[in-house]
């Protein structure tokens, strides 16, 4: 369902998101006979079965879309229980990890499935997301997520510390990937998830002192990590809009103030308005994410 | 399994030397020429993907006109950590340096002649590297960490270790993105994880691609396809695009012979849209009258899933304006993800607009990424001294109904 395939219509049991707005979107399970409240008045999940996904909807108070579900819209809609991820950081993961259906994953901690959404998606159906949580309330939840969301053959979630006790597959991963406060204590238990025949390794920290004792720890003799590199991504989103940029009174009657300003040929756009200089460009928001976390990459590849 | 790993001939590998990749496929008695070094890859069958090979130093010709025929060099395993030899970190730890004299060159008194010559006698890197030890005036006046960093940098030079590695996406996308970036339209790694993301490339989806990106992009569609699926490859013009670097993911081969049938983006804008290729499951190598057959059901394929609107996605990635192809392929299924790059903000910041008039898209976000990379060593961490200053931007959307 959902996340790892394609439906064109929305059935009973499905989680779908509904849209309000670009930063107004919640997550919703379809459920017969249900009512739900939003900001722009009840949706009547009946109203919605059956119907295409992208579909508009009218409300009391203003319109929603029901969207199909997607871990970029999930990541962006999901219950917070932890700090999570984000797609311009998970897509590196992703891609830096080689991952593709098929890829055998061990991931710690599973937080609040942020990025195991996303994981997922890629490597099913024939790939599979060992996941390790120690918070055995977050680790059920999670669990019980995975399986609303039709995610049960792909993923377990283990309830256990993976610094203590390692993940519970041995030489099987092709990929490892830590978000814990502490990962440098756990490269061995990455090293021993991973195959023989190598594989990746990205761990995940907003502080550069665990960096520098992740990357000190993978780079020691014998512990069969190469390549090490670390990343850090600033991603901007923009939005377009038109612009109006007054222009000063420098009395262009004058002939000379004219002479200078619009010289002979050329003349710039800017130069014959007379109030103001209307254009469109980008206008970045007043703030955005300057730091989320540093990326070690590492390529797994025992002698 | 374990033989999945292994290095085979008739296979695209990417070879490292020195941390300069290249795509290179391997045939039989076959020199390959690499960062100077010639050599023959038989020896590198039947090993794992990863491995390290010496290959022993090419005796140069001293001039272009001298034609003396070259000898090849020897390719050796070795369990070479190149790690070790990473010279590329700086080594500002503070150190007192204030008795160091500038030799500016001096202190070596083996020159590039002696070199070449040495070569052509066949020295092996070893021995080079030991010659130009023993010839440096000041290589005994210097710490032993500096001593240290001194042969690593000659190792590096002149002991050749090449890795031979399997190519997937990542590797193929920073081979272009350090070598050709202008066959890639500067689009960086970040930016092609970031298509793939939110264009929600799966197992068995329909993508449309238009891409001038040499196939890196089309090929790394494929790849996170994994064999299932279809991906509908548009293009501009009567001859089908470069697309060399499909070739480096050794997919199977359904058809290679792109003599007939090819359907333009030209002949597209009266009927529709068109279509070049496809590549789906049960992909096998197939030759002659087969091939042909199943080119053109590729083809059919593609067509149905152009007109019968089952589109999951659509991918844009090319030097051309994206408007007006956007606009034509934005035919796909409700609810489905579109993604547009551009080398340049402006004319996404045109498709922005018209997007956003039109009322057939929501969730329009127009984003650009910078990336830092980190050296990370005790006492030294600190960002990459150069970066690059921005790689494009994208434009990302869902596509809903217009009415
Ligand atoms: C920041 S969250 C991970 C968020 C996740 N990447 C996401 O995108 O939703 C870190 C999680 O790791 C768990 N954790 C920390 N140390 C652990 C350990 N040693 N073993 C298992 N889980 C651990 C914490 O309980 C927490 O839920």
């Amino acid at each position: 369902m959902g996340f790892t395939s394609f439906k064109s219509n929305v059935e009973a049991g499905d989680i779908v998101i509904i849209f309000m707005g670009h930063d107004s979107m919640f997550p919703l399970y379809v459920k017969k006979g249900e009512i739900s409240q939003t900001k722009f008045g009840a949706i009547k999940h009946d109203q919605i079965i059956n119907h295409k996904y992208g579909t508009k909807f009218t409300c009391s108070r203003g319109w929603v879309y029901v969207l199909h579900p997607t871990p970029e819209l999930w990541t962006i809609t999901l219950p917070h229980r932890t700090q999570i991820l984000y797609t311009a950081d998970i897509s590196m993961i992703l891609f830096q990890l080689d991952l593709k259906p098929g890829s055998v994953v061990c991931e710690s901690g599973t937080g609040s499935g942020s990025l195991s959404h996303a994981i997922i998606r890629t490597i099913a159906p024939t790939g599979f997301l060992h996941t390790v949580e120690f918070h055995e309330d977050r680790a059920n939840k999670a669990s019980l997520e995975f399986k609303k969301h039709g995610l049960a053959d792909y993923v377990t979630v283990y309830n256990r510390d993976v610094i203590k006790l390692g993940f519970p597959v041995t030489s099987v991963a092709d990929a490892v990937f830590l978000d814990i406060p502490s990962p440098d204590d756990a490269i061995s238990a990455a090293a021993n998830a991973l195959k023989q025949s190598g594989g990746r390794l990205c761990s995940f920290s907003p502080c550069i002192e665990q960096v520098q004792r992740t990357c000190t720890n993978l780079r020691q003799q014998g512990s069969g990590f190469k390549d090490v590199q670390v990343f850090e991504l600033i991603r901007r989103s923009c939005n377009v809009k038109r612009v109006f940029v007054p222009m000063a009174d420098l009395g262009l009657d004058n002939d000379e103030v004219r002479s200078k300003v619009v010289g002979e040929s050329n003349v710039l756009p800017s130069v014959t308005q007379k109030h103001a200089f209307c254009c469109r460009t980008c206008v970045l928001p007043k703030e955005t994410y300057g730091h989320t976390g540093f990326l070690v990459f590492a390529t797994y590849q025992p002698n | 399994n374990m033989a999945d790993n292994e290095i085979n001939l008739n296979t695209t590998v990417i070879l490292e030397r020195n941390s300069v990749l290249k795509a290179v496929k391997l045939v039989a008695n076959k020199v390959i020429v690499f960062e100077k070094l010639r050599f023959k890859p038989d020896k590198a069958v039947g090993c794992n993907y990863g491995t390290v090979f010496k290959v022993t130093l090419t005796p140069q010709r001293s001039s272009p006109w001298c034609k003396r025929t070259i000898a090849n060099g020897e390719m050796e395993i070795t369990d070479q950590d190149l790690d070790s030899l990473d010279t590329n970190a700086d080594d500002a730890q503070g150190k007192d340096n204030r008795s160091l004299v500038d030799t500016h060159g001096k202190s070596q008194t083996i020159k590039r002649e002696n070199i070449l010559e040495m070569k052509g006698e066949g020295a092996t890197g070893e021995e080079i590297v030991k010659c130009l030890v023993e010839n440096s005036s000041s290589f005994n006046e210097k710490t032993s960490f500096s001593q240290n960093k001194y042969l690593k940098k000659k190792k590096k030079k002149y002991l050749s270790y090449i890795r031979i590695q399997r190519p997937n996406s990542r590797l193929i996308c920073q081979l272009y993105q350090e070598r050709e970036p202008a066959k890639i339209c500067n689009m960086r790694m970040e930016t092609m994880s970031q298509i793939l993301t939110a264009a929600n490339i799966k197992h068995g989806c329909n993508v449309g691609v238009v891409e001038t990106c040499s196939g890196v992009v089309l090929g790394s569609v494929l790849e996170k396809l994994g064999g299932k699926g279809c991906v509908v490859n548009l293009h501009n013009g009567e001859s089908p695009p470069n697309l060399f670097a499909i070739s480096h993911f050794n997919f199977p081969e359904p058809d290679s012979d792109k003599s007939d049938n090819d359907i333009t983006m030209d002949t597209v804008s009266e009927q529709s849209n068109g279509c070049d290729k496809t590549k789906g499951d049960n992909d096998i190598k197939v030759s002659g009258k087969k091939r042909r057959e199943n080119r053109l059901k590729h083809q059919q394929r593609a067509w149905g899933v152009l007109e019968n609107k089952l589109l999951d996605a659509v991918v844009v990635v090319c030097k051309f304006h994206p408007t007006p192809i956007l606009l034509c392929l934005l035919d796909l299924q409700l609810s489905r993800p579109f993604v547009v790059y551009s080398e340049h903000k402006e004319p996404l910041m045109e498709l922005f607009v018209r997007l956003s008039i039109s009322g057939s898209a929501i969730n329009l976000q127009l984003t650009d990424t910078l990336t830092r990379q980190y050296q990370v060593l005790p006492e030294r961490t600190h960002p990459h001294v150069m970066m690059s200053s921005g790689g494009g931007y994208l434009l990302t959307g869902l596509k809903i109904t217009n009415s």
